[in-house]
């Protein structure tokens, strides 16, 4: 039976690589359609789901007229 | 080359958006969560479950193949829904920001427009299905035994052109309609209807695209034929659709 900490492993890194990019995106990114302390509490506190709804819904949407 | 162009726009745009990164990490996730937790269910029920002291519960092993069944089947609910998430802005947004005319006043023509977002957005999908699969049959052989690779090739292959038929559905949905959020509800209704009907009269829906993923799941080989060919035939009716409604209405506007 392989060890339990090496199967999880790859989880926690996919986990940890996306919550940092999405920290980097906010971090960048001068206003979001959210408080940004707010979106950064959903990233840090909901695992996956967080930083996912914030790379999908956090953009604020531009006009070009 | 004015397809290569606009495949070359969409790429940097899927980049911008980060769909690059997380939809084949969503994909990944899935196809790791569902062979551990079908190998640690009983742990899993017994550390969280509340069951009373004492409890025994036999859960038989799981099947290779059930497993990988049940990882297509996590992908068909959450899978389609993030699938259909991403790319219901695709055109509508670029339309609703104005952005579209922009495009098009160059020497475009709709159809390049159209197939060059649904072939960028088919790659993205493809790459993420075969990354979350791919992981799933990695830890499928580890935990259980391996599948037969004959076996296999015949429902990836079905899958996935399901997968693609939900990609054209959303970028139909997104040419026609402006605002995201009914898109995507016009798309997710569409696509679980289809495969609703499919699983309540299966012999009757037995051609439809729906039966796709059930047939998929059930590694069969046989009456295969004629879901396929409707699911191309469709998506090539929708492609030609949405084209012809660029083209004959006040599309830019």
């Amino acid at each position: 039976m392989p060890d339990l900490f090496m199967l999880v492993l790859p989880l926690i890194i996919i986990e940890f690589i996306l919550k940092i990019i999405a920290f980097i995106d906010l971090y960048r990114r001068e206003s979001t359609s959210l408080p940004k302390w707010l979106w950064a509490l959903i990233i840090l506190f909901i695992n996956t789901i967080g930083p996912i709804l914030y790379l999908v819904l956090g953009k604020q949407r531009r006009q070009i007229t | 080359m004015k397809l290569v162009m606009i495949i070359k726009k969409e790429c940097l745009e899927t980049f911008r958006s980060h769909r690059w990164l997380w939809l084949p990490v969503f994909f990944l996730l899935l196809g790791l969560m569902q062979p551990l937790t079908s190998y640690f269910l009983s742990d899993i029920l017994e550390q969280f479950g509340g069951l009373p002291e004492g409890a025994v519960i036999e859960i038989p092993a799981p099947s290779a193949g059930e497993v990988y069944g049940a990882t297509l089947g996590q992908f068909t609910q959450l899978g389609t829904i993030v699938l259909v998430l991403a790319f219901m802005g695709s055109i509508s947004e670029e339309r609703r920001s104005g952005e579209v005319k922009m495009l098009l006043l160059r020497p475009v023509s709709y159809a390049s427009y159209w197939f060059g977002k649904f072939i960028v957005s088919s790659t993205v999908m493809t790459v993420s299905f075969l990354l979350g699969i791919g992981i799933a049959l990695f830890y499928i052989q580890l935990l259980f035994e391996p599948i037969l690779m004959s076996e296999l090739l015949g429902s990836l292959a079905m899958y996935w052109l399901w997968m693609l038929f939900i990609i054209a559905v959303t970028t139909t949905f997104s040419t026609l309609i402006k605002r995201q959020t009914v898109v995507a509800v016009c798309s997710l209704i569409f696509v679980f209807g289809l495969q609703m009907f499919a699983s309540l009269f299966t012999s009757l829906a037995s051609w439809t695209p729906g039966a796709l993923p059930n047939l998929a799941v059930a590694m069969t080989t046989e009456e295969i034929v004629l879901p396929i060919a409707s699911t191309i035939l469709s998506i090539a009716l929708i492609a030609w659709m949405s084209i012809l409604y660029m083209k004959k209405t006040d599309w830019l506007y």
